[in-house]
């Protein structure tokens, strides 16, 4: 018997081989690439080229993205990775260029009527879908838009279209968006961006629900051409293309959650091109001639917040008290390295519509941060301190811990997974909160997106502070409605003033985006600072 | 013998469904909720009860797990409620990358911490011996994790000389095999000393049994005795470990999946468990187990295979 | 009336050679591990002496530096004294372990006790229950129930006790089974002693030894886990500091600064060592027998 040990011994070997081998090679093909289908099984060893340098091989761009897609579904999509795909692959009416400028897309022509309530216009002819699901007409753009009023289940960016009362058809390439009353935000978050991307009615139907979360065709210069989960996301130059053709042949988008996982990478010459929330390193690759750093201002504030209805901070001296015992530039350095701008009120970044120029600015004070403990008669006070557990908001929570020691508060840190984090948006569940750090981000340039979460509705949702003043809330829908930028800056500035004088808040940072480029990549970034426009890019 | 191994599995089925019944009970009553974190911030309360309802949420404990068994007897782990994607799927693409790591762990292991054992078996008490035995117990002591940090700091990090993250280009060999080296050296570390000690142990142990004597009084050379009976019998026990640490290497691949950033099964249910998508964490823990239980009697058939010396009643124990 | 002679139990062997630490320093592997246990003791008990600043002190201007003669081990990322961190890392290594040892070797003693003494189904449901709780690998058991309970201390002691638990049950019963059976017991039993005086008497004096040992084989392997689920961020809450989380926190630096990294592995590989050296030298001491049985 003992004889087949080393049989047994090389079975054993063989048969894990086998397993893996035999494991399905999992591997989405979607319907709009026929041609390239399994090219994720066996791709070209020329995929590993370097993009510009070499003439021969295609241009290859490997790009990080956060997180896997979850949702490319236009009306429901789920951050700005989906975003970046969706307007690389979708076009909408119209869109922002590689300056920034709000320019016309599919439409041919347009107008827009005096009481800015009918926007009609005509739709360029000859724009086919891909994947030979024939020529984009008017039945799309009624249905891409419409589908954001459906109730059951109502759309999670239903708010964009708000205003729409109904997409009108004329004839096949001329049509009328018919609003109930007008809105900011149409002309600068919803059209050109991702809720205005016009979507394929046939592949809609035919895909159904679940498939368009990870499968998208469009009018646009690439194809969503593959999806391996967890790996890459694969964009193929779409060949038919009606516009010019863009730079690239292929876009790889490769699934990196970790920051320091993907500065390895650009280092490894693994990325030729990835976004960071918080680079420490910066100094690093700005010194390093084989890339170029961008630092783009994006509309990413944190701030650290109190819950007004909490008993032991309903006094609104315990909150300066607070406010004055906290050291921003400390956690400015230790967390960032002093690479962000201190934020002091809401609305970012700096030269944003809204922004508040002579903000306050509240610089730690013992002294005084004692003298407002005691006017508020207290003398020992323990508060809790939630946060989402990640080393930037770690590093904030230890000094905050220790700055508030010397004030006389004993804070106990409260560190949550995000999902219990953010699960603390639903339904209340945030009534016990007392001190918590947070972080919104608006990947659209436009200041009611930021007030939109602080209102009096927003109060067991987003609104964690719990404040509720209806002069805010007045102010909001005022902003709303006001269509030209400068006369909405004073409303948003009033705004954050009703604001700073509650004292619930101490903002701490207003944090750009980092972009890090291989040298010869042209990266090109959307308004707002948040997505990458992946069709804009090329060689320089 | 027989008797045994249908028994053996009939238990191994009855394990896998408490399994089962375990993880559901267990994921619901997990605080945190998926949806919002799925859904993101804009979500609509009839989104959220949309969503609810294709996690099976909204249903009693034993109606999920009543679908959860019945999608397994048809094969089918079910749908992916975040991505509408089946979680076979997910998990296929996230399996053979943890299994290539074990396995290639595994025969580091091997090939490194046998000969090692074997070489301290046959010089007992030289220097080369006790400097083995040590270094062998060092490297049992080092956590995976501790040896991934190290490595990706030194061969990453200073030295830029191995890739430190992902699986490489696809479709690319070459480079597939430089994103392992790292991260299969720091899941091996352990066992190489893990079995260079008990390769170590069981072959003086052999070398003590009477037939072994036998043979070397007979006059047969020490070098045949050495390699061809002993260490065959010595390294019995050394098959028997293997199935289990083909199962251990997949619990230790979570640390190195993260450090390493590899899409594994480790960190697919890691990353599960902190976005709470409950039937991926099911399903992923469920595949994992069915694997580690299913190496387990592997290792334990082989083991009583080759040394019928074992009672088999006695092995249930 | 005595009609048979018991033997001794290894509970009384145990006691009677308490002058272990001859034994054990004898063997020049053993008294390595026993330096390094001792200075682990030290480092537990006296902390406060010996860390030069409060584990807690921030020095932001002085954060991440390498070592120097004020900051002996270098800072980590909020300027705290790596060192001073490190000791007392050495208590929260020892809270943690020496509770969750201590609870699985009750709790795994007693059903142990149980199932092999009562057998029937009783003992068929704790086979069941044991073998599930070990068909999965123990650090994805720990990450499915800390995510339902939550990351604190006591959480990852309960965690760590529920996850070794079985080790024990399982050695435990397998003795009882054997020494239920035994003449001596059988006998007894026939004089009409109670099940109560003969678990207490006989079994439980023979089975202790075992899980007793084994509990000491176990502690670096503790240590390590509970370094692990704090390195993922499961474990003890800031600003206390397990080696694991200083770990951790040396990870989100790893590109600024080498040293948070390089320290707090050295130190749990270290223990770790020490730990397995002392536990293999007392196992080879009390119990010769279980030499080789256990490593992992």
């Amino acid at each position: 018997m003992r004889k087949n040990l080393w049989f047994l011994l090389s079975l054993l070997i063989v048969a894990s081989m086998l397993i893996i081998g035999c494991a399905p090679q999992a591997t989405a093909t979607p319907a709009a690439a026929p041609a390239q289908g399994g090219a994720t099984q066996a791709p070209a060893p020329t995929a590993t080229q370097p993009p510009a340098p070499i003439a021969a091989g295609p241009k290859v761009l490997k790009v990080r993205i956060r997180g896997d897609i979850t949702n490319l579904d236009t009306a429901n999509v789920t951050g700005d990775v989906e975003d970046s795909i969706d307007r690389a692959v979708m076009e909408g009416l119209f869109r922002y260029d590689a300056t920034g400028k709000l320019v016309p897309q599919l439409v041919d022509t347009y107008s827009v009527s005096p009481d800015g309530l009918t926007i009609s216009f005509t739709l360029k002819k000859g724009v086919m879908w891909q994947g030979g699901y024939g020529e984009l007409t008017m039945d799309d753009v009624k249905f891409s838009y419409e589908r954001f009023l459906a109730t059951n289940p109502k759309p999670a960016y239903a708010d964009d279209f708000a205003a729409l009362d109904h997409v009108e058809i004329v004839d096949q390439y001329t049509g009328k968006l018919v609003l109930k009353q007008p809105q900011a935000t149409l002309w600068t978050t919803v059209l050109p961006m991702t809720s205005g991307l016009i979507v394929s009615k046939k592949f809609y139907d035919e895909a159904g629900p679940d498939k368009i979360k990870t499968d998208v065709i469009g009018t646009g210069p690439y194809v969503f051409a593959s999806w391996t989960p967890k790996q890459e996301v694969v964009l193929k130059r779409n060949p038919d293309y009606w516009g010019p053709q863009p730079y690239y042949d292929e876009i790889d988008l490769i699934p990196v959650d970790d920051d320091k996982a993907a500065e390895v990478a650009l280092k490894a010459g693994e990325l030729d091109f990835s976004g960071f929330s918080s680079l420490t390193t910066e100094d690093d690759f700005q010194s390093d001639s084989d890339f170029t750093v961008d630092v783009v201002p994006a509309d990413q504030y944190k701030w650290i917040g109190m819950n007004v209805n909490s008993p032991k901070l309903q006094d609104i001296n315990v909150r300066q008290a607070i406010r004055y015992g906290i050291d921003v530039p400390s956690i400015l350095a230790a967390a960032y390295n002093n690479k962000v701008q201190r934020a002091n009120a809401l609305i970012q970044p700096q030269g944003a519509v809204g922004f508040w120029q002579d903000a306050p600015v509240y610089n730690r004070d013992v002294a005084k941060a004692k003298d407002y403990l005691a006017k508020a008669g207290v003398t020992s006070l323990n508060l809790s301190l939630t946060y989402e557990n990640t080393d930037e908001y770690n590093t904030w929570a230890q000094i905050i811990q220790q700055n508030l020691k010397d004030v006389g508060i004993n804070v106990t840190l409260n560190p949550l997974d995000s999902s219990s984090f953010w699960a603390l948006g639903e339904g209340g569940k945030d009534k016990t909160l007392e001190l918590f750090e947070l972080y919104y981000s608006s990947v659209v340039p436009d200041p009611a997106w930021s007030t939109q979460w602080f209102t009096c509705d927003q109060v067991d949702l987003w609104n964690w502070m719990r404040w509720c003043s209806k002069d805010f809330d007045t102010l909001h829908q005022q902003g709303l409605a006001t269509t030209d930028p400068a006369q909405r800056a004073p409303i948003y500035v009033q705004m954050q003033q009703l604001w700073d004088a509650e004292a619930d808040s101490v903002f701490v940072a207003d944090q750009p985006q980092v972009y890090i480029s291989k040298a010869g990549v042209k990266a090109v970034i959307y308004p707002g600072g948040m997505s990458p426009m992946l069709r804009d890019f090329s060689g320089q | 013998m027989l008797v045994y191994i249908v028994k053996r599995i009939l238990m191994t089925l009855l394990v896998l469904l408490m399994v089962v019944v375990f993880l559901t009970l267990l994921v619901h009553i997990v605080p945190g909720d998926p949806v919002t974190m799925i859904l993101g911030p804009r979500a609509t309360p009839s989104l959220i009860a949309q969503m609810r309802s294709a996690m099976d949420l909204d249903k009693p404990i034993y109606v999920q797990i009543g679908h959860f068994l019945w999608n397994i007897l048809h094969g089918s782990l079910g749908m992916d409620a975040v991505t509408g994607v089946p979680i076979a799927t997910l998990i296929g693409s996230a399996l053979p990358h943890t299994m290539i790591l074990a396995v290639s762990s595994l025969l580091l292991a091997v090939l490194i911490g046998v000969p090692i054992g074997m070489y301290s078996a046959t010089h007992t008490d030289s220097l080369p011996d006790r400097i083995l035995t040590i270094g062998s117990i060092s490297l049992t002591t080092i956590p995976s994790y501790v040896a991934g940090l190290f490595l990706l700091l030194i061969f990453a990090v200073e030295l830029h000389a191995l890739p430190a993250m992902g699986l490489g280009n696809a479709g690319d060999t070459l480079d597939y095999i430089k994103h392992l080296i790292l991260p299969s050296i720091a899941l091996a570390i352990t066992w190489i000393g893990y079995l260079g000690r008990l390769v170590r142990t069981s072959l003086l142990e052999v070398f003590n049994e009477t037939y072994v004597r036998a043979s070397r009084a007979a006059g047969i050379s020490e070098r045949l005795i050495r390699y061809r009976y002993a260490l065959k019998n010595a390294l019995i026990p050394t098959v028997a470990i293997l199935g289990v640490g083909l199962g251990s290497l997949m619990g230790g691949a979570v640390f190195i999946e993260i450090i390493f950033t590899r899409p594994g099964m480790g960190l697919l249910i890691y990353n599960a468990i902190q976005t709470r998508n409950y039937p991926l964490v099911r399903a992923g823990v469920f595949v994992v187990a069915v694997l580690f239980v299913l190496a387990n009697l592997l290792a334990d058939l082989v083991y009583t295979y080759l040394d019928p010396r074992i009672q088999l009643n006695k092995r249930m124990a | 009336m005595q009609y048979f002679e018991k033997p001794s139990s290894p509970l009384q062997r145990l006691l009677d050679r308490i002058p272990l630490v001859g034994d054990i320093v004898r063997q020049p592997l053993g008294a390595i591990g026993f330096a390094i246990v001792s200075l682990f003791v030290v480092c537990v008990v006296f902390a406060p002496l010996i860390a030069p600043y409060d584990y807690a002190r921030q020095d932001i201007p002085n954060r991440m530096e390498g070592p120097s003669v004020k900051y002996w081990l270098g800072t980590d990322n909020l300027g705290r004294d790596l060192f001073s961190r490190l000791v007392y890392g050495s208590r929260i290594a020892f809270e943690t372990a020496l509770p969750s040892v201590g609870i699985a070797l009750i709790v795994g003693m007693l059903l142990g006790l149980i199932a092999g003494y009562v057998g029937g189904w009783l003992d068929n449901l704790i086979v069941v229950v044991m073998d599930t709780l070990q068909a999965f690998p123990s650090i994805m058991l720990s990450l499915a129930i800390l995510a339902l309970l939550g990351p604190s201390l006591v959480n990852v002691i309960i965690v760590i006790g529920l996850t070794w638990m079985p080790n024990y049950a399982r050695v435990v019963r397998a003795q009882t089974l054997s020494i239920r059976e035994k003449t001596y017991v059988e006998a007894e039993r026939s004089l009409g002693a109670t099940d109560r005086s003969i678990l207490l008497s006989h079994i439980l004096p023979n089975v202790i030894a075992p899980p007793l040992i084994l509990a000491a084989m176990d502690l670096p392997w503790v240590i390590t886990f509970e370094a692990g689920l704090s390195f993922l961020g499961l474990g003890v809450r800031p600003p206390t500091p397990s080696w694991g989380s200083i770990l951790s926190e040396g990870f989100d630096h790893i590109f600024e600064t080498p040293w948070p990294i390089l320290w707090s592995g050295l130190t749990l590989a270290l223990t770790t060592l020490g730990f397995t050296l002392f536990g293999e030298a007392l196992r080879d001491v009390l119990d010769p027998r279980l030499s080789g049985t256990r490593g992992l």
